[in-house]
């Protein structure tokens, strides 16, 4: 009996309670900016929120200049009454430059301590994230700084505005060897901040970017599709002298890839069916059933040109989100083995054929 | 007593021991040194016919004074004085139940049971007449064991209207009660219960042989019989379920088990029994199955709750502040700002402040309780948020975790739950989420380990008995619950023909 206590007391005595952080005197990073001073340092910026008696709704921002991240943050425990803690970082805003130089070394402390979370969003910033954080503060209109950002990119997630991509997505991407990384964009407007669309990515490096509207058909083309309103002219009222769209709502999609190797060559036959929803369209003579067919055809039209605009960009940067090389990996890998992917990817055939399906159409026919 | 006076009369008496002696006197002297100092006993001496003496003894207020007066003093005054000496004749008499002892001790054991004993001058024997009447109070509900839709009636303390309540609801011979006397001093009747056709007779034997073991002066309580027969006394769990309802202990019986009742108390034990029987209430089986099985899933959702939310509670705000959500982020933390202690010591205030409140409020007269509900009330409620002693949110953790405890429907396992409570919140505020997940561990290890009378504790989960699921955190349709549980190791499993 007395060597089950002993047992019992030693590890108590000997190992409890040493990484305590008792949750009100954690200070929580909720923000963290990234990006390049001039003198080839980096300038961190961060924000956690004030909690106190007579606080309301006010956060602290420290800047600082630093070589790592681990040093901004001992570097703001000397300024801030609370200890800072990185566990719940809800996103890093990497600038356009830092991005361009690639962002996987600057990763490295998020996946080396378990207690920062993989779980943190990576954002590039068309400008600069400190200015984007310090007016971010002073939105009167918005909720507090992170809480802003971590909204807008949940909501335009879910609508498949912009890519999910967390930092155990990125490493997964970076790491596969036919797989590029993607993250979701934002700048800083006059009195808000707006997703401008989705940097690509070869490998850790941002090479080009993609408005929202492309996001939504490359994340489709991913099977990641979100609930995106997919917009296409089709219409000239010449009474009004106005250009009209058609808007449908993409619900659900179905792809196919077909990958062949030809003679060294490669080529991709991609096939995407689309349910949609029509939401608003201009309409004259839509009761017939074959207005409904020209309509899918129009729309798929577009889609097409639309996807063959994608794919020719993204060849010609040399960006891969899609995977086309891990599929090729897997199905063809001699192949795969005797190329160089990323010159064999910017040559390759990619055919993409679209399909449009009206799956509902409100109650006018 | 008893004893220990014959041992000290055993040298000096001339006469064979325990027999008694055909001379009232010598009689009357022996019965008065065994109840030397006992003013409750009474001697009513009579001169019979032809000057021959004889005297009554009986305990005062436990003999049927009426009764005894009609059924046996007037009969026996009405005998000739021939007829006294023949046992035949005195057998006829109207009373109940007449019988003639030659020995001592019987005398004595009869007086103390609330018999009445008439002992003459001359025989050789002593009459006893078996019109005993106890005081007690009536059948009600117990307090602690309420229902809704079940009979409302409860045991009492009194082992043969216990006994006789058990025989008025199963009419059926098979119903057997076995006797084991507790109690070197006390001297106590403990009864085990069983169905003949369907309990098994080893584990009966075993029973018996447990209560046959205890050595000991007397037992207050049920309590104590469980304590002595437990096979896992360092078990906070209770091994034995405690219930002062007969139709649980008829729906034991019906399953197989033993019910264990003891003289003096109106809780009986019923073994062997698993870790989810107490979670069970009669009203789960007389309504609905889907009210039953809803009911039931939120009381082990509650003792999951009583256990482990204060924990969890306790090792995110010392530990692991990246669990909390971020919308719950700031809140948290505002309204933890205020409390000057660590988790651990807001949570030990309150948590020891709610359990005061509880016992208090138990052994307080219910005038008394109302007001000690408004003082907790105001003081937990409102004072302690105010003073910065508690942050708000911890107290909606007490208070839900309170309620979760209060609806396990067995005091004891409330009991159990409570206690466990506390450890596993000292092990949190040490180590954290590890400490709660180390210590839900050992403690379905323990679980798993534990017994009641010999069969698995935590059956039918583990070992798994697939077929006993559907009894155990859902309860199917009456329909399906055709075979008996398996933990009393039944004899016939089958329910109905």
């Amino acid at each position: 009996m007395k060597k089950i206590w002993i047992f019992i007391l030693v590890p108590i005595i000997l190992t409890g309670c040493w990484d305590q952080r008792i949750y009100e005197k954690v200070g929580f990073i909720l923000n963290m900016g990234i990006e390049k001073t001039d003198d080839d340092m980096m300038l961190i910026s961060f924000t956690n929120p004030v909690v106190g008696i007579q606080q309301q709704g006010e956060v602290e921002m420290i800047t600082t200049i630093a070589n790592s991240l681990r040093e901004a943050r001992e570097d703001g425990r000397l300024v801030s009454p609370k200890n800072l803690e990185g566990g719940k970082i809800q996103h890093i805003l990497v600038s356009y430059d830092m991005a361009e130089g690639g962002i996987f070394n600057l990763l490295e402390l998020f996946q080396r301590d378990p207690i920062n979370p993989a779980l943190a969003l990576i954002v590039v910033v068309d400008g600069s994230p400190k200015e984007l954080i310090e007016k971010s503060l002073t939105f009167g209109d918005k909720p507090r700084s992170a809480y802003y950002i971590s909204q807008l990119l949940e909501n335009n997630i879910r609508n498949g505005y912009i890519p999910d991509t967390r930092i155990y997505n990125f490493d997964i991407a970076y790491f596969a060897p036919g797989l590029d990384p993607i993250t979701p964009m934002i700048k800083l407007e006059p009195n808000g901040i707006k997703i401008t669309g989705t940097a690509l990515f070869s490998e850790d490096k941002k090479v080009g970017r993609i408005d929202t509207k492309m996001t939504s058909l490359l994340l489709a083309a991913m099977g990641r599709l979100g609930s995106a309103t997919y917009l296409t002219s089709n219409y000239f009222d010449e009474d009004q002298g106005m250009k009209f769209q058609t808007a449908v709502l993409l619900r659900h999609v179905k792809r196919k890839f077909d990958i062949e190797v030809r003679e060294g060559k490669l080529a991709v036959n991609m096939k995407l069916s689309f349910d949609v929803t029509l939401d608003e369209y201009k309409w004259d003579r839509t009761d017939e059933a074959i207005n409904q067919k020209t309509l899918e055809e129009t729309i798929a039209k577009a889609m097409k040109a639309d996807y063959v605009q994608l794919f020719n960009h993204m060849q010609d940067i040399g960006s891969d989100p899609v995977g086309i090389g891990d599929m090729v990996r897997a199905k063809h890998n001699d192949y795969w083995r005797s190329i160089e992917w990323k010159e064999a990817y910017k040559h390759a055939e990619i055919n993409i054929d679209v399909k449009v399906d009206i799956k509902q159409h409100g109650v006018i026919k | 007593m008893y004893k220990r006076n014959r041992n000290k009369t055993q040298p000096k008496a001339g006469y064979k021991e325990n027999q008694l002696s055909t001379s009232l006197k010598e009689n009357l002297i022996r019965l008065e040194e065994a109840f030397s100092d006992c003013p409750d006993l009474i001697k009513r001496k009579i001169f019979l016919n032809k000057d021959r003496q004889g005297c009554f003894l009986y305990l005062n207020g436990i003999v049927d004074m009426d009764l005894v007066q009609r059924d046996f003093i007037n009969p026996i005054l009405s005998l000739k004085d021939d007829d006294l000496v023949d046992k035949d004749i005195i057998e006829r008499i109207v009373a109940a139940d007449i019988d003639c002892h030659h020995d001592l001790s019987s005398v004595i054991k009869d007086i103390l049971s609330g018999f009445t004993i008439l002992i003459i001058d001359g025989n050789p024997f002593a009459i006893s007449c078996k019109l005993y009447k106890y005081e007690h109070r009536s059948i009600v509900e117990p307090e602690i064991e309420k229902n809704v839709r079940g009979p409302h009636e409860g045991f009492i303390e009194i082992n043969d209207s216990n006994i006789a309540i058990l025989r008025r609801k199963i009419k059926n011979t098979k119903l057997k009660f076995k006797v084991a006397k507790v109690g070197t001093v006390m001297n106590q009747t403990v009864t085990i219960a069983y169905i003949e056709d369907i309990a098994n007779m080893d584990l009966l034997n075993k029973l018996y042989a447990k209560i046959e073991a205890i050595n000991y002066d007397g037992m207050m309580a049920i309590g104590y019989i469980e304590q002595f027969i437990t096979d896992f006394k360092l078990s906070p769990f209770p091994q034995y379920l405690a219930t002062e309802r007969p139709d649980k202990a008829v729906a034991a019986l019906l399953e197989g088990r033993f019910v264990i009742m003891q003289e003096g108390t109106p809780v009986v034990l019923i073994a062997p029994i698993s870790f989810f029987s107490f979670f069970q209430a009669l009203d789960d089986y007389s309504t609905n199955w889907m009210f039953g099985t809803f009911i039931r899933a939120i009381r082990l959702l509650g003792a999951l709750i009583a256990i482990f939310l204060p924990a969890i509670y306790i090792a995110i705000t010392s530990f692991h502040y990246f669990m909390v959500p971020l919308d719950l982020l700031v809140p948290l933390a505002e309204s933890r700002i205020k409390v000057p202690f660590p988790p651990i010591i807001e949570a030990l205030i309150l948590e020891i402040t709610i359990e005061m409140l509880r016992e208090a409020s138990i052994r307080l007269p219910s005038y008394i309780g109302i007001s000690i509900g408004v003082v907790g009330g105001l003081v937990i409620g409102q004072a302690a948020v105010a003073a910065g002693i508690v942050s708000d949110l911890f107290i909606i953790i007490v208070a839900v975790t309170a309620m979760a405890s209060f609806i396990i429907p067995t005091y004891d396992m409330g009991l159990a739950v409570r206690f466990i409570r506390f450890i596993f919140m000292l092990l949190s505020a040490v180590f954290g989420i590890v400490g709660i997940v180390v210590a839900s561990a050992v403690l379905i290890a323990h679980l798993v380990v534990l017994e009641s009378l010999g069969q698995p504790y935590f059956q039918p989960v583990i070992p798994l008995k697939i077929r006993e699921l559907k009894d155990t955190m859902i309860r199917a349709p009456i329909k399906f619950l055709r075979r008996r549980p398996d933990q009393g190791i039944p004899n016939n499993d089958k329910r109905g023909r």
